[in-house]
């Protein structure tokens, strides 16, 4: 009866686990990925090393806006490696199958294209969700250990306060440091970002259904990627004319995941604003994959 | 091309679904002051394709940052303008760096200022002053958008004080600045100090004297402050303003025995 039903609804979440999981094996072995992700984790733990380059005039002036500097530059990172393995991830996914010839073995048995598809997607957004993890793991631990120092030196500092002004005054700049470093809205930037990497390789893979060339796939998503980026200012610039609004609400306006500038200069970014920006992700998302299987069902192969 | 059409439609219809939901963002993000990227003309000049790049890619700070140093070599080079130009890029990709706001203005009002009076091109001093004031005027212009920028810091009100006390020789509009930054709870003790300093050197003696008492009166033991300067100032402006015995904190000290 089960079966049945499975079978007339004809979608089975085990078998898209099993294509996911599979695209997520192959992935991670490839020599591309390893490569981007040892970049990545290098550059982002090398930070500390760069953060001399954070301004700053003494004492907890320089300690927060080198603490600054990291979150700036391992956020930085973590958006370009995670873009470049969103859109290197997913570009590939279906050419590769084609040129391997592996889709026919599979499509032969009893999976349907949507759920080759979806599961094609779900590998692709466990590698970003493992990259995003590990990257996000590594700036926090160049984070902690810069922090840690500087903390140390300013509590060393109250400690040692010649009277109870500067030794209140010194609790306080170690306060402000300790806020600097462990600060839980950095859970919220690096959230939206994985939100944004996730539509990114969606629509990469859109792009994919209807192409062969992953070269054609990879320069498409990156036009996109910057478009999305683009969309606001274009907006406020002819945000008037019906025919650019028309046009300009296709794209998907990627700039409003991008809150890491504003975590780092100390705004609160509210759950509800996180909760919006991934409901209209999460609607994007799934359209996209709807367009997606609607080219890929009807493709010729 | 049915299957394109079905794409299309669904693409088209998500988009238009999720309008109200995007001016929703959208006008929570201004609410919330969250500063995206404004690309102008005058950043695509200054920063060139391959920061614009990065800028869009997520590295905003980070080019901020490197634009700023490329403006301290401006400077080195005395290159006002190019200078001027990267600080005003800088702010706009980070309005919220109080650091830029500040340094900018400092920069503007004593460095290229002093550079610009002094200058050996000068016909005349007053050509030299009048230069220098000019990059007066632009250092209170960058603070005070800075300060809208970032109305909720202590630190820009308190800078904008210091330029009209020391570059434009206005204590009356340096003390109401420093005003405006003595009223956030994280500025430091010396910037009340200067506010009460400021109203009397704008020669507002009886308002000078209750900010002072403002300040004697707080409780000793919780607020950390430079008391011997406070008490000084008030026992100076009991005597200036020759306050009566009843209504003075400080009892008048008996004046010294005439020398036989």
């Amino acid at each position: 009866m089960t079966e049945a039903r499975q079978e007339w609804v004809g979608f089975s979440a085990s078998r898209v686990w099993a294509i996911a999981v599979n695209t997520l094996t192959e992935s991670v072995r490839q020599k591309v990925y390893l490569i981007l992700i040892l970049f990545a984790l290098v550059l982002i733990a090398s930070a500390s090393f760069f953060s001399q380059f954070g301004f700053g005039d003494a004492g907890e002036q320089v300690a927060l806006e080198q603490l600054k500097f990291i979150k700036d530059f391992c956020l930085g990172a973590i958006s370009v490696f995670g873009v470049l393995i969103a859109i290197v991830g997913a570009a590939q996914l279906i050419p590769n199958e084609l040129e391997n010839r592996s889709i026919y073995t599979i499509l032969a048995k009893p999976v349907r294209r949507f759920e080759f598809l979806l599961g094609k997607y779900l590998g692709s957004a466990l590698l970003l969700l493992v990259s995003v993890a590990m990257m996000s793991a590594m700036f926090g631990v160049a984070l902690k250990f810069k922090g840690d120092n500087y903390l140390r030196v300013a509590r060393e500092a109250a400690m040692h306060g010649e009277d109870r002004g500067s030794i209140e005054e010194a609790a306080r700049q170690a306060e402000r440091i300790r806020a600097a470093v462990y600060d839980p809205d950095l859970v919220k930037a690096l959230l939206l970002a994985y939100m944004k990497l996730a539509l990114l390789a969606a629509i990469t893979l859109l792009v994919s259904t209807f192409s062969t060339s992953m070269v054609f796939n990879v320069a498409v998503a990156l036009m996109i990627f910057f478009v999305g980026h683009l969309v606001g200012a274009a907006k406020e610039r002819w945000g008037e004319s019906g025919v650019a609004r028309f046009l300009l609400v296709l794209a998907p306006d990627l700039s409003v995941f991008n809150v890491a500038d504003d975590v780092i200069l100390g705004h609160a970014i509210p759950w509800v604003y996180v909760a919006k920006v991934a409901l209209y992700g999460a609607v994007y998302l799934v359209a996209v994959l709807a367009a997606a299987h609607f080219i890929f069902t009807e493709r010729e192969m | 091309m049915r299957a394109i059409l079905s794409a299309l439609l669904v693409l088209l219809v998500a988009a238009w679904g999720t309008l109200p939901l995007q001016t929703r963002i959208e006008g929570q993000r201004l609410r919330l002051k969250f500063g995206g990227v404004h690309v102008t003309r005058q950043m695509r000049d200054v920063m060139g394709q391959g920061m614009m790049i990065g800028v869009l890619a997520g590295f905003r700070g980070v080019v901020a940052d490197f634009i700023w140093i490329l403006g301290h070599g401006d400077w080195e080079s005395r290159q006002w303008f190019q200078q001027y130009n990267k600080m005003q890029v800088a702010t706009m990709l980070q309005p919220e760096s109080v650091l830029f706001w500040d340094v900018g203005a400092w920069h503007m009002a004593w460095n290229i200022g002093y550079a610009e009076r002094t200058d050996t091109s000068n016909y005349t001093l007053a050509q030299g002053i009048k230069r220098e004031r000019v990059w007066h005027e632009r250092a209170r212009q960058f603070l005070m958008r800075g300060i809208q920028n970032n109305p909720s810091r202590y630190n820009l009100y308190f800078k904008l004080g210091w330029l009209y006390e020391q570059k434009f020789n206005d204590p009356c509009l340096a003390a109401e600045q420093y005003g405006l930054a003595a009223r956030f709870a994280d500025a430091p003790a010396y910037v009340a100090r200067m506010h009460c300093r400021g109203l009397a050197e704008c020669g507002k003696l009886a308002e000078a004297y209750q900010c002072w008492k403002s300040l004697w009166f707080q409780d000793h033991k919780a607020v950390h402050q430079n008391w011997t300067i406070v008490e000084r100032e008030i026992r100076l402006l009991e005597k200036k303003m020759d306050i009566p015995d009843s209504q003075r904190i400080f009892a008048r000290q008996p004046s010294k025995p005439e020398p036989h």
